[in-house]
């Protein structure tokens, strides 16, 4: 025991412009994540309920692969293994690739969820009143779905969130990366990332209570 | 001849970074599981306070990310509570706190999955609230928690390859140490990303058999 410590978050204060451009990058990383995962998410789920064999047995690989293996090594081939096969691309393209096809392996699981959930008595229905194959995807089996999957949805999205700091270790200068670099010319580590762990805890809660809010509004109570 | 040896201690070197991965998460999940078992009996406890204070501690560590929280751990540690500690250390304590949120989560939920009517049907033969929980309850939730326990195993072992960003020597860093020594990127990555698979997947499978099999009882 060499004396008790002192903290000092005003000395990392005068770092905040730095911080919300870190916080800015983390957005711009997770909402472009999630929206081309969803992409993925989408042709993911249409090839695990085909009929085709090798298109189900090609996107179940998919899955698979990259539920089963860390998102920091899925990171490091993005980055240093296309880098080998000289293909150069940016921290950020890396790192939106490798979280974009980890992000569509768990939404494929989630749409296609939502789209066995609508249940062929449903669509049955909807054809028997006369419905056309369009108006019954459009009426019934969208809407239906879409509430399905909206809950995993959005606890992906805070996922993603989360997994982004992760993009620090290839150097994308998101919070995380912004923190070590605050802490490491402040010598206030510490006192970083507590500030850090409270706007990741914010942002979790707040983006819960918001998704929380919109889905009772969103979604009138179907059944 | 030479080259075969070569071969060779890669391997053992690649298998032995594997088995501390699987250590490291097994220990994180064990540990993990004991403190959040207590916590979940505190969050139903019926007591506001105990329960707000475990519901805030799974928010808390299930809404920031592990690597954050890691490296609270590595900075804080040494710095606030003068602990000279190793890497190994640092890692598991960021783990087990990590899990232990998560598994309060699910025990809790397991817990509050039991039907009602068990607790009414203990309860009308006399047994009191400990004896109703512990004998009736908690047997039939953690049959209900081995499927999500199992889930969260293969998170663990995944998230554990965050270990090697403060240095801890598991089968990511072992991979980037052999990247580093041969210049052979790909093979490197191709190897580790087979062994995490090979371990991960055979859990997933395990995991969705047990499902079935407690379905079915």
């Amino acid at each position: 025991m060499t004396g008790r410590y002192y903290f000092d978050f005003a000395a990392i204060l005068r770092y905040w412009p730095e911080l919300l451009q870190g916080i800015w990058v983390a957005a711009l990383l997770s909402i472009l994540t999630f929206l081309l995962g969803t992409v993925f998410g989408i042709f993911g789920a249409i090839g695990r309920i085909s009929r085709h064999r090798w298109i189900y047995g090609l996107t179940t690989f998919y899955v698979e692969l990259f539920r089963n293996t860390p998102l920091l090594v899925q990171l490091y081939i993005m980055y240093y293994g296309l880098e080998a096969v000289s293909i150069r691309l940016s921290a950020f393209s890396a790192a939106l690739l490798a979280m974009s096809l980890n992000s569509g392996a768990y939404e494929t699981e989630i749409i296609r969820a939502g789209i066995i959930a609508v249940g062929k008595g449903q669509v049955e229905a909807a054809l028997s009143i006369g419905m056309t194959q369009a108006q019954t995807l459009r009426k019934v089996v969208i809407p239906y779905a879409l509430q399905v999957i909206f809950p995993p949805l959005g606890n992906q999205l805070i996922g993603i969130i989360l997994g982004s700091s992760v993009a620090s270790v290839i150097t994308v200068p998101e919070i995380t990366y912004v923190a070590l670099n605050i802490g490491s010319r402040s010598y206030r580590d510490f006192e970083t990332f507590l500030v850090i762990w409270v706007i990741y805890i914010g942002l979790n809660l707040a983006l819960s209570a918001l998704f929380k809010l919109t889905g009772r509004m969103a979604f009138r109570p179907i059944l | 001849m030479l080259g075969d040896s070569v071969v060779l201690q890669y391997a053992v070197f690649f298998l032995k970074a594997a088995g501390i991965t699987v250590v490291l998460s097994a220990l994180s999940l064990f540990t993990g599981s004991v403190i959040g078992f207590l916590l979940s009996l505190l969050r139903i406890s019926g007591n506001r306070v105990l329960s707000g204070l475990t519901y805030a501690y799974a928010e808390i560590f299930r809404g920031s990310p592990l690597l954050v929280q890691l490296f609270l751990v590595y900075f804080g540690l040494p710095i606030v509570f003068h602990l000279d500690v190793s890497a190994f250390t640092t890692v598991a304590v960021s783990m087990i706190l990590y899990t232990a949120g998560y598994m309060t989560e699910i025990f809790r939920a397991a817990i509050q999955a039991v039907h009602r009517g068990q607790w009414d049907a203990a309860y009308s033969i006399g047994m009191t609230y400990t004896q109703a929980l512990f004998k009736v309850i908690i047997p039939q939730a953690m049959r209900i928690a081995v499927p999500p326990t199992l889930g969260q195993f293969i998170s663990i072992l995944k998230d554990s390859s965050l270990a090697s960003i403060i240095g801890f020597m598991e089968l990511t860093k072992a991979g980037m140490a052999v990247r580093a020594a041969t210049s052979n990127t790909l093979l490197a990555f191709a190897i580790v990303t087979c062994l995490y698979f090979a371990i991960c997947y055979s859990l997933s499978i395990a995991s969705r058999r047990v499902e079935v099999r407690l379905k079915g009882a």
